[in-house]
């Protein structure tokens, strides 16, 4: 496996860990910390990621098994007494992260409301099906704009003087994870000033809690004529199983920005796709059913087209290369480098696939 | 491990899926009225854009809607309440996801932004409908602080259109982006201005029903104004020349004025007078009497006959009488004043509401104020004093007086049209 530069894995003892959580009804853990660095070039977009979480609010047990509340909530209520406060969990946004192998382990569901004992997630009862009494749950902080680029403190971004494009400085874009279709643009595009982060358009609203998603990555813009920066991306890495969202659509080819939940660099055979790639039949493009397309980081431009599109086909990874179309399975995919994007092809339905990835290394963390 | 294939490798794949765009767009500041409307549009043919203001009935301003035979709205927005405006206004908004399936548009297309100060999305354009355009630099050069230029970029990114003047920190010269309605009260406005020499103020009426139209402007040389119909053609247009009088008969619709400043060299104050009361010209009206209450000449205009008074003096003794001046047209104007000066057999002053103004009207620099057909008569008094010394004779003890005669002119004359003028003759008579 090769070792990202930037890549480190960093064992916390359990003493440091617990000043920042309460853990009822679980075994004791030591988490694991590392870091990620992306290098982010002047007149470029950097597409970068979080493949961390922050450090759980919560973790331990489910008293009883979860509970549809329609309106597309279920209720789980935890065991012990964790004693949220009112809004804790909401005020600032909190995803449950659920670590039971006999649920939707690795599946991220965000909180909307809660109360001491019990939160309501945004799923239905099928997105939690196998979840039971004593099944595994963690609470986990979201990441925000504001948390992972403090406007009074980042170093990432070149900060705006005012709303104008004339003292604009850097700019962070969220991709679009709601429109069908491919190509398709950033939908929310964000710039730091002294007085916070502000979002693009409608009066230039403050914009600092809105959250980054797990395996959402996002893109630093700096403009031209200014220094190279970096981004040190850094807390607890993913011990388990992460199942990210892949989205179809029925009838029509559809993308969707993935980012790999490891601060490591793996070969496209070691991404786990296969269960949410369609092989294509044959090579040629008229035929051609899913695509991975690669993202360079090291390459300086803006709307940057992709540098390598993959796709399978018998059973192995192919680079999109006439004629000689070469097996690819090796390719490393250096998340600090390389982001990706995943083009289904056209699908009978809207309903999202879930890309399951299982860490190479062997850490004992949520 | 890998090479750039192309910035637009994507776009060469595209597929029938929907694609998108994302454009943050910055314009301003401009001078513009608050709540005016922002419309991106686009060129899709490549044959020039249609006149909005001469649109389909029943096209509204609403994106994927076409005006004229094939322009496509590409977007619609509102201006954007921003402090870095100052005292004036400009739009800033990001276009997300902007579908160029949807909307039937293509990478390259060229774009014009047109800004109506009187619509909101949605609303029906009007025949006439008042606005302003921009078309951009050429083709090929950005703005600062632009990465795209007046034209639809390529699909799948995102991309910042900013064209910022100078007072808000950009380079771009948005004098020209001014409009506003015309002030009319009733049926009268008046407004000054001062116009910059790369500007154009643009103003707009809605003139309700047909009927008369006088509109004076005080200008100096080198304002050129041009009033345009609700199709858009031009009704008339000042000369440069200086001020300006258009007397129109005008159908009802939305009527659209420009002022540009011809020479672009140095600012130009001007002020404009509105009215649809009635066809209104400055006319002045000179009348002479004994008194105010008797006068002669009112409502006579150009000739010495009936605003002629021929005073009698006996004795060589003085006379008086009495000259009004009046602006009997309904458009303000201040008259210039010119009198006769006297002989060596008749001395003549003067005397005005202000003292006595014997010199400035021999020199003709003498003026009345800005005076129409609502206001009091300017009054002058004229005093004529014959000579007595030369029109006295001794014949033994008694004195006798030549008969000798003299008269005296006064003569208004338009400030704003100097064609344009009346006069009053008092003479004297000696016995």
């Amino acid at each position: 496996m090769k070792i990202p530069r930037s890549f480190s894995l960093i064992a916390i003892t359990v003493s440091l860990f617990a000043s920042t959580m309460r853990m009822d009804a679980v075994d004791a853990y030591s988490p694991v910390v590392g870091f990620m660095r992306f290098d982010c070039l002047a007149d470029s977009d950097t597409r970068v990621s979080v493949p961390f979480h922050r450090a759980p609010r919560w973790a331990g047990k489910l008293s009883i098994a979860p509970a549809d509340s329609g309106n597309s909530t279920v209720r789980l209520t935890l065991a012990g007494n964790p004693a949220f406060a009112a809004g804790e969990l909401t005020g600032t946004p909190h995803f449950l992260l659920c670590r039971d192998a006999a649920g939707p382990e690795g599946r991220h569901f965000r909180i909307v409301t809660h109360a001491a004992g019990h939160v309501d997630i945004e799923a239905t009862a099928a997105d939690v099906s196998g979840l039971a009494q004593d099944g595994l749950i963690s609470i986990i902080p979201a990441w925000t704009i504001q948390t992972l680029f403090p406007h009074a403190t980042q170093n990432t971004f070149h900060a705006s003087t005012g709303n104008l494009a004339t003292g604009r400085g850097s700019e962070l874009h969220l991709f679009d994870t709601t429109s069908s279709g491919t190509d398709l643009a950033p939908a929310r595009r964000f710039f730091v000033t002294a007085s916070g982060w502000r979002e693009i358009g409608g009066g230039y609203p403050l914009a600092g809690t809105v959250v980054i998603a797990p395996g959402q990555s996002f893109i630093v813009r700096h403009p031209a004529n200014v220094s190279a920066t970096t981004f040190v991306a850094m807390d607890q890495v993913y011990g388990g199983i992460v199942r990210i969202p892949v989205r179809v659509a029925n009838g029509e080819k559809q993308d969707t920005v993935v980012a790999p939940p490891r601060p490591v660099a793996q070969s496209l055979a070691e991404l786990d796709f296969g269960a949410v790639f369609e092989e294509s039949p044959d090579l040629t493009s008229t035929n051609r059913r899913d695509e991975l397309h690669v993202y360079d980081n090291t390459v300086s431009a803006q709307n940057k087209g992709p540098a390598e599109i993959y796709f399978r086909h018998s059973g192995a990874w192919v680079r999109d290369q006439d004629p000689s179309f070469p097996n690819s399975n090796s390719v490393v995919i250096d998340p600090a480098d390389d982001s990706l994007l995943i083009r289904k092809a056209a699908a009978a339905s809207n309903t999202p696939l879930l890309w399951s990835n299982a860490p190479l290394y062997d850490v004992n963390a949520p | 491990m890998k090479t750039l294939l192309s910035l637009l490798f994507s776009a060469a794949l595209v597929s029938p899926a929907m694609a998108t765009v994302s454009i943050e767009f910055q314009f301003g500041a401009i001078n513009v009225p608050t709540g005016s409307l922002g419309v991106l549009v686009a060129d899709v043919n490549d044959n020039g854009f249609h006149s909005p203001a001469a649109a389909s009935p029943g096209t509204t301003l609403t994106a994927g809607e076409k005006i004229g035979e094939d322009d496509v709205i590409v977007s619609v927005f509102s201006n954007a309440n921003l402090s870095e405006w100052g005292g004036r206004r400009g739009f800033a908004d990001q276009f997300a996801m902007l579908d160029y399936d949807f909307l039937e548009v293509a990478e390259g297309q060229t774009l014009i932004l047109y800004v109506f100060p009187d619509r909101v999305a949605g609303n029906p354009l009007r025949q006439g409908e008042p606005h302003l355009e921009y078309r951009g630099e050429d083709l090929g050069d950005f703005s600062s602080h632009s990465n795209m230029e007046f034209a639809l970029p390529a699909e799948g990114g995102a991309y910042r259109l900013a064209v910022l003047a100078t007072e808000v920190g950009g380079d771009a010269d948005l004098a020209a982006m001014d409009i506003g309605k015309f002030p009319v009260n009733g049926s009268r406005g008046n407004l000054g201005r001062n116009l910059a020499a790369t500007a154009a103020h643009t103003y707009y009426f809605d003139f309700a029903g047909a009927g008369a139209f006088s509109l004076l402007g005080e200008a100096p040389i080198g304002l050129v104004a041009s009033l345009y119909d609700p199709a858009g053609d031009l009704v008339s247009e000042s000369d440069g020349t200086g001020n300006f009088i258009f007397n129109e008969n005008l159908l009802a619709g939305i009527y659209t004025l420009v002022l540009s400043n011809g020479p672009g060299t140095s600012a130009l104050e001007y002020d404009l007078d509105f009215s649809s009361a009635g066809l209104r010209s400055v006319r002045p009206d000179v009348a002479v009497g004994l008194s105010m209450a008797r006068l002669s000449g009112v409502g006579v205009y150009g000739t010495p006959s009936g605003q002629t008074i021929i005073l009698t003096s006996n004795k060589a003794g003085s006379v008086t009488g009495v000259t009004s001046v009046t602006n009997t047209g309904a458009i303000p104007d201040s008259l210039s004043l010119s009198g006769m000066a006297g002989s060596s057999l008749f001395a003549v002053t003067y005397l005005g509401p202000a003292g006595n103004m014997t010199a400035a009207l021999i020199m003709g620099t003498a003026n009345t104020p800005r005076i129409d057909d609502a206001d009091i008569p300017f009054t002058i008094r004229t005093t004529i004093t014959p000579n007595k010394k030369k029109l006295a004779k001794k014949r033994g003890k008694k004195t006798i007086y030549l008969r000798k005669s003299h008269t005296t002119m006064i003569r208004a004359t338009s400030d704003s049209d100097p064609g344009i003028s009346d006069f009053g003759i008092i003479g004297v008579q000696t016995r």
